[in-house]
């Protein structure tokens, strides 16, 4: 029993980051119908910054942590400018041929350039444990799952309360009103899929305190946070951030009871199961 | 034509042609961008090889078996997934595709992680030759056969359905087409064709591993074969593979061991390329071109903006 609450809680936590994942993707789509394939390789450029920030100025990752969200921020705002944008009135197979494609030269030039050496960053509080109970919590992985909930929180602040906010929002739910309105919504385009990446660059510095990286690192985890959309509804913020934490107690749980080598084959048979009998996801999520 | 590594070139180009061709059927005329096909690549070549291996039926026959074991898993998966659209279906069948992955790289009778090295028994009806010339032919044969149904099809009611849904799923709804229904027969005879490659592939490298077979990056490739090509188109892929694999292969020989991954930087920015600038492919281009310098005014009707 104690073994299950431990994995439950494990799962809890590493939820946190599947939400973050998955939150900016979720954004992307809700506003612009465009799906990121490049977001695992998002991740991975953010673990890079995070490490070389480290390795290069010793910055812990937690310190860099907003310094590699705004420098995802350009990086999204400027790849909407230059790539993405051209696509948007595309057949949508040629949508996904634009962001797959840039996965597929990130991930393959970080692996000429950055080499597939497993990286990580020995931070000092890595191995802190506290204990509530009878459970152990990482002490490294309840910050990482900290700052998840807090940047959804203040994304969720961010679109309710602020002008930008609500052109954002606007935008989502009709282009061609929001562009009669006065909102410049090519820019707004730019400025979601920037905060897409910075969420992407949180949850990179974040996994940075307790995880390694390697040039394939971030696919599994754009695949968990597909799912993990799909569950809470493409384009639903709060779905993204139930959905986060219901695949990270099934993995974790699945990974105890069955075998780790399963837990990625549970999440996609959960995934499947819910495409097959709600086609539109769970929550029912935004699709044309 | 007598030099073996030209000759392996040749093969992998006809037979990515043909790879190419089967997913053409699904993602170029019904416009169902799959990237699960390479589990029904798998699939057939582990049909075969394990009917081969365990219980001695020819490969020859093992392939029709698994043909119709992959045709048959498509109509059961492909009715309910086909009704989905856009990224639901992508995801439905890239999940998929890495369940069965994962299922295979665990299943211990199927030798899991290790792979299964098929013996080198020299026999035509064994589907093992010593030479790479059959090889050739027979991959020559498969690719004009899946050229050809791929063409009855575009002919047939299934094949114009299917354009009709590709085009306006709701209005070919509306005028009474089970687009699902016929999107899962495209579907079920891209399947069993994908199974076919598979068993080529088997019988020609003698060694299968779900890595090889099954990873994501092979569907990404049949993919990118038909829609480099000129997806919906019947000689796309053709030209497609005959672009791609080559410069793959020389990308990889050349750049292999010093600058691993340089091939996949190159097939990342076509992919980019084509998803950005060329939407319609070289096929597209070409007719484009064609219809420039044709003074028929047939072409321009019905070409796409």
């Amino acid at each position: 029993m104690r073994e299950i609450l431990q994995a439950i809680v494990n799962g809890i936590l590493l939820g946190g980051i599947y939400s973050l994942i998955a939150i900016g993707l979720s954004l992307i789509w809700g506003v612009m119908r465009i799906i990121n394939w490049a977001h695992g390789a998002m991740v991975m450029l953010s673990m890079y910054i995070t490490f070389f920030a480290y390795s290069m100025f010793r910055l812990d990752p937690l310190i860099a942590l907003p310094l590699v969200a705004v420098i995802m921020f350009i990086v999204g705002y400027i790849l909407q400018m230059i790539l993405v944008e051209r696509t948007l009135d595309s057949p949508w197979i040629s949508r996904l041929c634009a962001t797959f494609g840039l996965m597929m030269l990130l991930e393959s030039l970080a692996l000429l350039f950055w080499s597939s050496n497993w990286r990580a960053i020995p931070v000092t509080y890595g191995t802190w444990t506290f204990r509530i109970g009878e459970i152990f919590i990482s002490f490294s992985r309840f910050i990482a799952f900290s700052i998840a909930l807090l940047m959804a929180l203040a994304l969720h602040l961010f679109l309710n309360r602020t002008e930008i906010g609500k052109a954002i929002k606007a935008t989502a739910q009709d282009r061609e009103a929001a562009a009669l309105m006065g909102i410049n919504i090519h820019n707004i385009y730019r400025i979601t899929f920037g905060l897409g990446l910075a969420a992407t660059g949180v949850a990179g510095a974040s996994l940075m305190t307790f995880y390694f990286v390697f040039p394939k690192v971030g696919f599994p985890f754009a695949l968990t946070a597909y799912i993990v959309c799909v569950l809470g509804g493409l384009g639903k913020l709060n779905g993204a951030v139930l959905g986060g934490l219901i695949i990270g107690i099934a993995q974790s749980v699945s990974a105890y009871l069955i075998s780790p080598e399963y837990k990625m084959a549970v999440s996609f048979v959960i995934f499947l199961a819910v495409l097959y009998f709600k086609p539109g996801g769970i929550f029912g999520g935004v699709t044309e | 034509m007598k030099n073996p590594y030209f000759l392996d070139i040749a093969i992998t180009v006809l037979l990515y042609a043909f790879l190419g061709n089967a997913w053409n059927i699904v993602g170029g005329y019904c416009g169902q961008a799959s990237l699960g096909h390479a589990a029904y690549y798998g699939i057939g070549a582990y049909i075969s090889t394990i009917l081969f291996l365990k219980f001695g039926i020819s490969p020859w026959i093992g392939m029709i078996l698994g043909a119709a074991f992959a045709g048959v898993l498509a109509i059961i998966l492909g009715y309910p997934s086909l009704r989905m659209k856009g990224p639901y279906f992508v995801f439905f069948t890239i999940g998929f595709a890495e369940t069965i992955r994962i299922l295979f790289l665990t299943w211990k009778w199927v030798d899991g992680s290790r792979g299964i090295i098929i013996p080198f028994q020299n026999n035509p009806v064994n589907f093992i030759f010593f030479s790479k010339i059959p090889y050739y032919y027979i991959v020559l044969g498969f690719l004009i056969i899946g050229m050809f149904i791929t063409y009855s099809i575009s002919r047939s009611k299934i094949g114009k359905y299917s354009i009709a849904i590709r085009e306006d799923e709701t209005m070919a709804e509306a005028l009474g087409i089970d687009t699902a229904l016929y999107k899962s027969y495209a579907f079920a005879i891209s399947a069993s064709l994908m199974a076919i490659g598979g068993t080529f592939y088997a019988q020609y490298v003698l060694y299968i591993h779900p890595n090889d077979l099954m990873s994501l990056n092979n569907s990404v490739i049949f993919m990118l074969i038909a829609v480099a090509g000129g997806k919906g188109t019947l000689f796309g892929p053709l030209i497609g593979s005959a672009i791609i694999m080559p410069l793959w292969e020389y990308f990889r020989a050349t750049f292999g061991g010093r600058f691993a991954g340089l091939g996949i930087v190159f097939a990342g920015s076509i992919i980019l390329i084509i998803g950005t600038a060329v939407p319609q492919g070289i096929m597209g281009i070409l007719s484009k071109i064609h219809a420039k310098y044709s003074i028929s005014k047939d072409n321009i009707v019905g070409e796409e903006k």
